[in-house]
């Protein structure tokens, strides 16, 4: 009857590239909660370096791009601020993107609600991040 | 980060951030955190934005957190959003209201899922607000989930309590005088630019004059959130609220505090237990209650005097 404060993972989810106000990020989102993650959304992508910033405060495990159309750039843009602010531990994702690779990119998913394979990728993730992150004694 | 204390009462960023996680999750870190922290507690002011849904308590938030700035104020904020009672996740949408991408090294940011805590914050809420407090922040600003009613929570972590709402909705005002108005230390009425906002202004007022206890008789502010319209008379006015002394009067000690999260905790504990146990006696309680042979209170003994049992028998 241990009460368990374990979670499956706490996720920064951006929209990167997409021009519209975007419902299916909004889908997107819901989905990633209804497989149990905690979701910071923080709507559209302005700049790489607060992104970083973002998550390092909020100590989240993965950060998911909705990234329909994205190209390559913004992408390895983020990367490099995740690495220059010390958080080579958390898992990028891209969801929808083109790109079926970048440098830094641990994975790619689809753009519409997750299924089961994928939360199950993206709760993997996130505990491989949680463990790598070192937590107060890195 | 081996000097992590030292750092985290320099208010270094990563420090802060996941001595906060090691707290929210109990992790086996928990404990010294909560021992480094304690010595330096009771410096930050604590204000609470509470109110319902709708009412634009984080863009307020937000303005509030710019003006402090302009203060030269540092800012902890803890953003408390719902969890889904089905799958435990969470959206946590109040940082970008708040702050839009503001780079700002005067602001924390930190959004907590509730994970099913009732109450208005999360169980770790007033544990993250003492981090932030350790680490040096001048305020530290706390939002509510905002289901309505049953956010009275937050008087007992917040010294300035800030009850936000919306003109002109009858059942808005219900649901403050049902719950938060009489915790209320300092009232908005966010979109001021709306019809009625003056007459829900001037509603609240009523209803505020016969609720005083401690002698401070809670302002009604008219704020417009989205352009700063009152922001500065809402700071000016939780600064004098501060100055006042009254602040905090029914802010419970840190003792009564505990109390009240070890209940909770012990309660949380307790019903996963009473739900989830494979214990044929708890299916035989609720056999009699079904067949109306006890009351729920009689039964809810019962399944206690089980749990006793098995600690003596231990």
């Amino acid at each position: 009857m241990q009460a368990s404060n374990t979670h499956p993972g706490k996720v920064l989810m951006v929209e990167v590239g997409t021009d519209e106000h975007d419902r299916s990020a909004q889908a997107l989102a819901a989905g990633l909660r209804d497989g149990g993650l905690e979701v910071v959304f923080t709507g559209r992508f302005a700049d790489a370096g607060a992104l970083a910033r973002s998550a390092l405060e909020e100590d989240v495990d993965l950060i998911v791009l909705f990234a329909p159309g994205a190209g390559p750039s913004p992408i390895a843009d983020i990367a490099a601020a995740l690495d220059r602010a010390g958080l080579r531990h958390i898992g990028l994702v891209a969801a929808g993107s083109g790109e079926q690779t970048a440098p830094g990119l641990a994975a790619v998913i689809g753009a519409g609600p997750p299924e089961g394979d994928t939360l199950e990728k993206l709760r993997k993730l996130a505990a491989q991040s949680r463990a790598g992150s070192g937590g107060l004694h890195k | 980060m081996s000097d992590w204390p030292a750092l985290l009462r320099q208010g270094d960023r990563a420090v802060l951030a996941r001595a906060i996680t090691a707290v929210e999750n109990e992790t086996a870190d928990a404990p010294a955190i909560y021992a480094a922290v304690y010595p330096h507690l009771g410096k930050a002011h604590v204000v609470g934005f509470t109110g319902p849904p709708g009412a634009g308590k984080s863009t307020l938030a937000g303005a509030y957190i710019g003006e402090l700035r302009k203060r030269d104020l540092s800012v902890g904020v803890v953003a408390v959003d719902p969890s889904s009672p089905l799958s435990g996740g969470a959206i946590l949408g109040d940082r970008v209201r708040m702050t839009g991408h503001a780079e700002d090294d005067g602001v924390f940011v930190r959004s907590l899922a509730s994970r099913g805590h009732l109450g208005g914050l999360s169980r770790s809420a007033a544990r993250v607000i003492d981090v932030m407090d350790a680490a040096g922040k001048d305020v530290v600003v706390v939002e509510t989930v905002g289901a309505g009613q049953s956010e009275v929570e937050v008087a007992e972590v917040a010294h300035t309590k800030v009850v936000v709402c919306a003109p002109g909705l009858g059942d808005d005002i219900q649901a403050i005088k049902a719950g938060i108005l009489e915790i209320a230390d300092i009232l908005v009425v966010n979109k001021a630019d709306l019809p009625l906002a003056a007459r829900t202004a001037k509603q609240l007022s009523g209803m505020l004059g016969l609720t005083s206890r401690t002698g401070w008789i809670p302002p009604v502010l008219r704020t417009q959130a989205t352009n700063g319209a009152g922001v500065d008379e809402l700071a000016d006015t939780i600064d004098h609220h501060r100055r006042e002394g009254v602040a905090g009067r029914d802010h419970a000690s840190p003792l009564r505090r505990m109390r009240r999260l070890l209940a909770s905790s012990a309660g949380e504990t307790l019903q996963s237990w009473i739900d989830t146990a494979d214990n044929p006696e708890l299916d035989r309680i609720c056999e009699r209650l079904l067949k109306g042979e006890v009351t729920f209170d009689q039964a809810a003994r019962l399944a206690l005097d089980i749990l006793t049992r098995r600690a003596e028998g231990s």
